[in-house]
């Protein structure tokens, strides 16, 4: 028989030692300048950043407060340093297309320069326009040409008149037109006067009548297109006069944007579309006089202004105060916040739109430089994740509402010209977002070729405890914090080894060795202590604790009441103490459960009745069914395996998953079979393979203290402990009170690599070696499970036998 | 007791109404003035006795003014035309009045327009019309007949107003000392008050400095216990191209003309209201029957 030696305290954790600390306190130390415990992560995004090719924007994932959003923007504004600051873009009004806004792009700075240069335009052009327009040159000019048309209407019917007149005629009015009456001594005859006149007479009359009659109609016909030519020249005057006014204002802009050619071309547009309108412009077209003396100046104003919308400049980026490229971090990337969007007016009861409403997005602001993205908040809005892949697949920038895009709004709407895309987005996100986006959607792969996979923990090597001390150090300086002792700084090490489940790793989920920093410098403030010492940091990690542990102490309580039967002395057949990890949040804690077997004549079934009630997840029945082949190979391997055994988690009303305890519902299976009772005072944990090597677990700090809790409320009497997989050793960093129990001889953590050592430390036999043929000594555990198993073989062949007969 | 709570001086106010546009806003600035002296407004549309002889003959045809087709010009056509020409009058009156609470009346009469005009005007403190009535073919310049023929002959009070202007202040009001401008000066005065205002221009028609000066004492007088203030101006003599000019430089909107023989021939008021692009109120020395 073999003696597992229980591991001696300074097997249960590591401490680290502060005397290999050189500085007095944290504030010694200098700032940490490069990134620790992410080689992988480093490399990736470096890569990510500097390769300048389609399609490689980065993931970058990891468990949560890994560091991965910082160190991307570190990355992010470095690079961004080197890189020439982008230029500037501006929707301006098409004046060929006008639901079709064209893009600008100016230098750095210029866009909002020619936004003001074109506010200063308008703000000058009424006053240009109508200094042009009420010179007594334009008067004279435009009187001019209306009194042109006027004496050629005047001469026309005059002359009609004339000739009316000579044939004793005029020609009045009617609400509707005009009529030639026959006239004597200057007044219109009477019907009885020309009923006197001969028949002669009155026709001579009609035929005059008739011959003006048709020579009206044919000048009539001519005052149209006499109208036309009159507006047609007014419009000429207009378009002279304002060219004038014009001329030296837009003059200054050109010059002043001659190097930038697309800029000129609008001014050209612009130019050519004031002079169209500048009656418009100032309301001095014939209708709108009129509408304005009618009453409708408000109307008219609107009218105003709305031509005047269109001169305006729409900034979308403005780089003005911008040195090298942007980085930007949108925390609510919406649809709408990344791709922009085109807002709307209500007017009249129905909505309207012009290019001076687009906004930009999160890809405009970021445009020549680097996003970085929530992967998480992206899903979730609707239509954002198609929306920035298409953005990046196409590489240019359109301005789509989903409502227009699905045809859920019919509104006036708009068309912006693309905007050209060169940027570098990141996504942050949990690994498990990677994995599934890379497994079912096809186009990721093409978009998102850089993978920075973030570790949670590195090793705990010299080297890196002095980097860690370091980084403890940038993080108090950049929170604010007060400055750590050696012994605090040797504690947070220690704390950190243990959030990483490992006594030779240490935890890069920074956020929690913050959140730890920040309460110790809380606490220390409240001892008005200008440094953070060791008490501080332990009160920090306690308080953490007890303010997440109500749940765990009502369980324990649970057990130390007998409301959940626990045995931790004396000893039973069938009936061991397992242990699980309940996770509540950021907390884990172990507690110890009841496993219990019992056995009869069958057909070679191991029931798992977590599972048989749907309480069991599929790991956990793996590690039953593996029990079941661990029996017949090594007790039953030339005979059928003839029981029926069941296996249950006692006073278990939750879900069991995991294999982490199949070694102990082994231990309970054999017992049952053997009828060897078990030591209670043990608890185990640890998964089983068919060959019955015992397999490293998770949680085992958690579990060793859930039980060692449970055995010291009610007293620790020496022979209480717990088995663990030997493999598991290298993880324990366990709390100190475990640690003085043990060194005490009051408590007992025993390394198992079999079951067999785990047999023997449970029942006291011996496990037994086979024979040349299979067969373990009768008295030995094995030997007696062996003898169990046959006789229950035997029986079951009996029974088959007096059946056939 | 103020003056507007004397009996007020126009009580009845006369509009040609034959739809054109002078005639409309001759109905707009009626009522306005209405509304200030608490006056009521009586619409007139007259039937042109002309156009109804016409009809009658067998040999008339009708062009359109705007399609320039012809055809027959009957008595029955006539007839509907002017119903629905006095219908749409009658509604435009009683629409504006109603919205600005001015008691209103219409009338529908048959004859030679200018003649008829005269007639209802006799029974009325003011009559407001158009310059030019419905235009014939081309742009004419000037005054229409018929409102020639009314500012010639009309009793007391005549407002003429161009298509689309408006009455207003501030307003100019010619003195030369005369009874007749002194009539006119009260009805600016009047006016002022109707309106709620308390300045006034006043152009002083005087040889010498020494008369401007007394006439700009005597308007004093009679103004100062209307508690208006006054502007004066001196001219030698009335040039209308001048006044024209002074008018458009000064931006009034009103001219508040006296009837003078003396310096204001018929050929001279003519000439003015043709330079005068605001409203005329042309003011004539009430008879002993007014």
């Amino acid at each position: 028989m073999t003696t597992i030696k229980p591991l001696n305290p300074k097997e249960l954790c590591w401490r680290c030692d502060p005397a290999q600390f050189e500085f007095e306190t944290t504030a010694d130390l200098a700032e940490l300048s490069t990134i620790i415990g992410q080689p992988r992560a480093v490399e990736a995004m470096e890569f990510g950043v500097n390769i300048d090719q389609e399609g490689y924007n980065i993931f970058a994932f990891g468990q949560s407060g890994t560091g991965k959003r910082s160190l991307l923007n570190r990355l992010f504004e470095q690079k961004a340093a080197e890189k020439p600051t982008p230029d500037d873009w501006c929707y301006v009004y098409n004046f060929d297309q006008s639901h079709k806004p064209n893009a600008l792009r100016l230098p750095p700075g210029k866009g909002n320069e020619l936004k003001r240069d074109m506010e200063q335009l308008v703000e000058e052009l009424e006053t240009a326009l109508s200094g042009a327009f009420e010179s007594d040159e334009y008067h004279a000019r435009r009187q001019e040409i209306e009194q042109e048309f006027q004496e050629r209407e005047q001469d026309v019917f005059e002359e009609i008149r004339q000739k009316a007149t000579g044939q004793d005629l005029t020609l009045l009015r009617t609400p509707s037109g005009l009529v030639f009456a026959p006239l004597k001594d200057g007044e219109v005859l009477s019907p009885e006067e020309l009923q006197k006149m001969s028949e002669e007479e009155r026709q001579t009359l009609q035929d005059s009548a008739s011959a003006l009659q048709e020579e009206l109609q044919k000048k009539l016909r001519q005052i149209p297109r006499w109208q036309r030519e009159l507006r047609e020249r007014l419009r000429a005057l207009n378009r002279e006069f304002a060219n004038y006014a014009m001329g030296g204002l837009m003059g200054e802009l050109r010059d002043k944007y001659a190097d930038m050619e697309e800029v000129g071309a609008y001014l050209e547009d612009v130019q050519a579309d004031i002079i169209e309108n500048a009656g418009r412009i100032l309301s001095t077209d014939d209708d709108e006089k009129s509408s304005a003396t009618h009453g409708a100046t408000e109307g008219s104003a609107r009218k105003n202004s709305t031509l005047l919308r269109r001169y305006q400049v729409n900034v979308l980026v403005d780089h003005s105060h911008s040195e090298g490229a942007p980085v930007i971090f949108e925390d609510n990337p919406t649809f709408q916040n990344l791709i922009g969007r085109t807002e709307y007016l209500a007017h009249m009861g129905a909505l309207m739109t012009d290019f001076n409403l687009i906004k930009p997005g999160a890809l405009h602001r970021a445009n020549g430089g680097y996003l970085m993205l929530d992967a998480r908040k992206v899903l979730l809005q609707p239509f954002a994740w198609e929306g920035l892949k298409r953005v990046l697949r196409s590489g240019e920038l359109h301005i789509e509402s989903p409502g227009q895009q699905y045809s859920l709004i019919s509104t006036v709407s708009l068309e912006p010209e693309p905007i050209p895309l060169d940027l570098k987005v990141a996504l942050i996100g949990e690994p498990m977002l990677y994995y599934l986006l890379a497994a079912y959607d096809p186009e990721f792969d093409e978009l998102f070729k850089v993978a920075a996979d973030f570790d949670d923990r590195m090793a705990r090597s010299d080297k890196n405890q002095q980097l860690y001390a370091q980084l403890l150090a940038s993080i108090l300086r950049k929170n604010k914090l007060k400055p750590l002792d050696r012994q605090a700084v040797a504690r947070v090490l220690e704390h950190s080894a243990r959030l990483a489940g490992d006594a030779e790793k240490l935890s890069m989920q920074v956020k929690n060795v913050t959140d730890v920093l920040r309460e110790a410098d809380y606490w220390a403030g409240q001892r008005d202590k200008a440094v953070v010492t060791l008490a501080d940091v332990q009160q920090a990690i306690d308080a953490q604790i007890y303010r997440v542990d109500r749940v765990r102490e009502r369980m324990q309580e649970q057990i130390t009441r007998n409301t959940i039967l626990i045995d931790t002395d004396g000893e039973e057949v069938g009936q061991i103490n397992g242990l699980s990890v309940i996770q509540l949040g950021n907390f884990a804690f172990g507690r110890p459960s009841r496993i219990t077997a019992r056995v009869r004549l069958g057909e070679g079934k191991v029931i798992d009745i977590e599972r048989e009630v749907e309480l069991g997840g599929a790991l956990h029945s793996k590690g039953v069914l593996i029990l079941s082949g661990f029996l017949g190979a090594r007790y039953a391997a030339d005979r059928p395996l003839s029981l029926s055994a069941s296996l249950v988690f006692e006073q278990s009303y939750g879900g069991i998953e995991g294999d982490s305890a199949s070694s102990a519902e082994l231990y309970a299976l054999l017992s049952a079979i053997a009828n060897a009772p078990l030591r209670q005072a043990l608890a185990v944990t640890g998964s089983v393979n068919q060959r019955g090597q015992v397999q490293a677990i998770g949680g085992v700090n958690e579990k060793i203290e859930g039980f060692f809790d449970v055995c010291r409320a009610r007293g620790l009497t020496g022979k209480q402990g717990v088995l663990i997989p030997a493999a598991n050793v290298k993880h324990l960093m366990l709390r100190q009170d475990v640690i003085d129990a043990v060194a005490d001889d009051q408590f007992s953590i025993y390394p198992v690599e079999t079951i067999d050592q785990g047999l023997e430390l449970l029942t006291g036999l011996p496990a037994g070696q086979p024979d040349e043929a299979g067969h373990y000594p009768p008295d030995s555990i094995n030997g007696r499970v062996q003898v169990r198993l046959a006789e229950l073989a035997e029986k079951r062949l009996e029974f088959s036998k007096a059946r056939e007969q | 007791m103020s003056q507007k709570e004397q009996t007020p001086s126009i009580q009845r106010i006369l509009v040609a109404l034959d739809n054109s546009p002078a005639s409309l806003a001759a109905l707009r600035e009626a009522i306005i003035l209405a509304a200030g002296f608490e006056a009521m407004v009586v619409g007139l549309y007259i039937e042109d006795i002309n156009l109804v002889r016409l009809a009658q003959m067998s040999i008339s045809q009708e062009v359109g003014l705007f399609s320039g087709t012809s055809r027959r010009f009957e008595v029955h056509y006539v007839e509907r035309q002017f119903k629905g020409q006095a219908s749409r009058a009658r509604q435009i009156l009683a629409r504006l009045a109603t919205a600005a609470g001015v008691s209103w009346t219409f009338r529908t009469m048959r004859g030679v327009v200018a003649a008829e005009l005269l007639n209802a005007a006799s029974e009325a403190d003011l009559v407001a019309l158009g310059r030019i009535g419905l235009a014939g073919p081309g742009p004419r310049k000037g005054i229409g007949s018929t409102a020639r023929t009314v500012l010639l002959q009309a009793p007391h009070l005549t407002l003429l107003l161009h298509p689309g202007a408006t009455l207003g202040w501030p307003a100019l009001a010619l003195y030369d000392g005369s009874q007749e401008s002194k009539q006119a000066l009260r009805a600016a005065s009047e006016l002022a008050q109707a309106l709620n205002q308390e300045r006034l221009a006043i152009l002083l028609l005087a040889g010498e400095a020494k008369v401007a000066e007394r006439l700009q004492r005597e308007v004093e007088t009679a103004l100062a216990s209307r508690q208006i203030e006054t502007d004066f101006f001196w001219q030698g003599e009335l040039v209308p191209a001048r006044l024209a000019y002074k008018i458009a430089q000064e931006g009034y909107n009103l001219l508040i003309l006296p009837e003078n023989p003396v310096w204001l021939t018929s050929d001279t008021l003519l000439d003015v209201l043709e330079q005068v692009k605001c409203p005329v109120l042309l003011v004539r020395p009430k008879t002993a029957t007014d």
